[in-house]
């Protein structure tokens, strides 16, 4: 797409930069139509066809589709996405928050700081899930054994549906908040100091500030970060997988879309199936980022 | 120069296995050859790497590598190799052997038993008939194996009660489970986790139903017998005899039992070897599952099975057939943790750990049904604990989760039947 927009200065000039143009980004189009555009469409195909155990498909026509729409178990793991979902946005609000403080001149171990905060990101999510399903087991679980020095009778947090998924949106919600820092620290970086200094003059305290001119200045940040985060929440998978066993009477509480997807896919070879439940969350991703570009005009503040 | 040696031979010999490993497969049987071979337990390994050692003393061109997939990925794994084409040559089945079998990915063995002369005599019919499609044999069996009343003697002699005989019924394991209970210290009578083989598959069987009828067609969840059986774990369960569904998800009964908070529970023989090991070890031993109206329980057979696509199917067969000899089964069977499926190597499997009462889990598949399986078990399998744990937790009824369960496995089997 941004092969085309080359500026003119004559029509041979113009061709030779867009070949150069298109050789430098080849091997990225490449890569883009082997890993994700072949694997789109011919999922999109896929979605209308039933799948034989090992290969092979009889076309199905809408079937997978009417399947998805009808399926109880679809609207549950979709309520169940879509809390998930609603959870981790509070990593944006408490990232912003970490990220001003770290942001603070004349901090000091500012670095130790950050690293800290950014551990989790470079932690594998398998080695997350584990160490926190350990943390929070029931009968020998360090939570609840720090619960219970202060009298407080801990819940099977992970085996009990009331519990379950909100404690693994937390463990997200843990696992994000250094990444969403680092982005907030360059989006708050490039806020001219000027700013804060005129805005002081003029008498307004540090929430004002705040207010009236860190928080217009990050919004394209934080308008990004909010996409990301949607769209990764979304896609849960790997906690819910790690945390929660399959005889865990909580999964139906937890089980997420893409969990869903691959039970359907792989455990129960339903693949036609699995392919219309993705195409299905792959539209509603992009409706609902689409409603954010629509909606981002009003809050969101470009200089 | 001695080192150089050592290395040019190291190369010379990697050079060699580069070879080999790459040279054909069919026409010369002294060709050494690498089969996969892929289980889901490793705890069953280093039986297996003896039998392979003692194997290749005599069969010095077959080479066999492990792969070990976690039972819970094990068949979404090798159904994902099989589609692609990277299935391991050798694999164990068990539940889901008619989903393989019917879908042409097996190879048949039927007429290689024949021509070898493997007794099939030495196998009980049903480790034989659970591995057998349309009358041709796709696999042999290597484990069966029932469960067996784990217990811990130091509890009962507390409460001053009789140690677990083969003559206990259910009201027996009941009354004793009442009494075991001490909810101050913690300690639970008998585990009642909402799970099959260790648990209400048995406690069907035993009232006189099926899980699965004959044809495999329809569920018998729902008869009066299954919900018989059924309740036989759900009072457990409600009288606070067992830590809740929710505790055994965080810990299993067998980790409860090895810590002393549980005075029974029905384990699988391959327990026995870690938990001897155990703080529990000197004060456990092994009984005969409680009878209901009959003493039959579930027990369940395991098979070696060779892959359709693989590119050794003779080297592949002769370690699959090694593997149900005595032979091999002895040396497996005497390490405590694989219950053999060969009749004749019953005296190592009783020998193995002569402390407990190990003969329980072989005497038992003599009075056994095979565990319920369809072509696609785990469509209906994996929704049991979701399905039936709130009778368990008291928030339903049995008899209507009973009726739940037989309505979505009814669903799942005539799925199969499309």
């Amino acid at each position: 797409m941004t092969v085309t927009v080359v500026p003119e200065p004559s029509r041979r000039h113009s061709r030779r930069d867009g070949r150069w143009a298109l050789l430098l980004v080849g091997p990225f189009l490449v890569g883009l139509a082997v890993f994700y555009l072949y694997p789109l469409v011919s999922t999109f195909v896929y979605s209308f066809t039933e799948w034989g155990f090992l290969g092979g498909y009889t076309w199905t026509g809408l079937d997978n589709y009417r399947e998805v729409l009808a399926s109880g178990e679809v609207r549950r793991s979709l309520l169940n996405t879509l809390i998930y979902t609603a959870i981790s946005l509070t990593a944006v609000p408490i990232s912003l928050f970490l990220a001003v403080l770290l942001n603070q001149d004349g901090l000091r171990f500012r670095g130790l700081y950050r690293v800290i905060f950014f551990l989790p990101v470079v932690t594998m999510p398998v080695a997350i899930g584990m160490v926190w399903r350990l943390l929070l087991g029931g009968d020998f679980g360090l939570v609840n054994v720090g619960l219970a020095a202060i009298g407080i009778d801990g819940p099977y947090w992970l085996a009990d549906p009331r519990t379950a998924l909100v404690v693994i949106s937390l463990v997200g919600v843990w696992s994000v908040i250094g990444y969403d820092i680092v982005l907030f620290l360059g989006g708050l970086q490039t806020i001219p100091k000027e700013l804060h200094e005129a805005a002081e003059l003029d008498g307004a305290g540090a929430f004002q500030r705040f207010r009236h001119v860190t928080l217009p200045m990050v919004s394209p940040t934080m308008f990004f970060v909010v996409i990301i985060s949607i769209i990764n929440s979304l896609q849960m998978f790997d906690l819910v997988y790690i945390m929660i066993d399959r005889t865990n009477p909580a999964l139906p509480s937890t089980q997420t879309i893409i969990y869903l997807f691959f039970k359907i896919g792989f455990v129960e070879n339903d693949k036609g199936l699995a392919s219309a439940l993705v195409f299905f969350l792959f539209v509603l991703i992009v409706a609902l980022t689409a409603l954010q570009f629509r909606l981002q005009r009003r809050w969101v503040h470009y200089e | 120069m001695k080192r150089r040696t050592f290395t040019a031979g190291a190369l010379a010999a990697g050079a060699l296995a580069a070879c080999s490993s790459e040279s054909g497969p069919i026409g010369d049987p002294d060709q050494p050859v690498t089969l996969t071979y892929s289980l889901w337990d490793d705890t069953f390994r280093p039986g297996y790497e003896k039998a392979l050692e003692h194997y290749r003393k005599t069969n010095p061109n077959i080479n066999v590598e492990f792969v070990v997939t976690p039972f819970d990925d094990y068949d979404t794994k090798l159904q994902a190799g099989m589609q692609s084409k990277t299935a391991p040559d050798v694999f164990w089945l068990q539940d889901s052997f008619r989903l393989y079998a019917t879908n042409d990915g097996l190879l048949d063995v039927t007429d290689r038993i024949v021509e070898d002369e493997v007794d099939l005599a030495d196998f009980s019919d049903a480790s034989i008939d659970s591995f057998k499609v349309e009358g041709r044999n796709f696999g042999l069996p290597w484990t069966t194996i029932s469960a067996g009343l784990f217990y811990n003697k130091k509890l009962f002699d507390a409460a001053g009660l009789d140690h677990p005989t083969e003559d206990w019924t259910w009201e027996d394991a009941h009354a004793a489970a009442e009494r075991l209970t001490d909810a101050e210290a913690g300690v639970y009578g008998l585990a009642s986790p909402v799970t099959g083989q260790l648990g209400y598959y048995n406690t069907i069987y035993q009232a006189g139903g099926q899980v699965i009828s004959d044809d495999g067609q329809t569920s018998g969840f729902d008869t009066p017998e299954a919900i018989a059986g059924l309740e036989f774990w759900v009072e457990i369960a409600r009288q606070g005899w067992s830590p809740t569904p929710a505790q055994l998800t965080d810990t299993s009964a067998d980790q409860l039992f090895a810590s002393g908070k549980l005075a029974m529970f029905y384990g699988g023989s391959w327990a026995t070897g870690s938990l001897a090991e155990s703080e529990v070890g000197p004060d456990m031993d092994i009984a005969p599952l409680p009878a209901g109206k009959t003493r039959t329980v579930d027990a369940t057979s395991a098979c070696n099975a060779i892959s359709a696509s693989t590119k050794y199917p003779d080297a592949a067969w002769k370690w699959v057939a090694f593997l149900a000899t005595k032979e091999a089964q002895d040396i497996q069977a005497s390490g405590g943790i694989v219950c053999p499926a060969n009749a004749k190597s019953k005296d190592a499997w009783v020998n193995s750990l002569p402390d407990y009462n190990m003969g329980v889990f072989v005497d038992q598949a003599s009075d056994a049904k095979p565990q319920p399986a369809s072509i696609n078990t785990f469509a209906w399998r994996n929704q049991e604990p979701t399905i039936l744990t709130p009778a368990w937790e008291g928030k339903a009824e049995v008899s209507d989760v009973a009726r739940q369960m037989a309505e979505a496995m009814n669903t799942a089997l005539a799925a199969e039947r499309k």
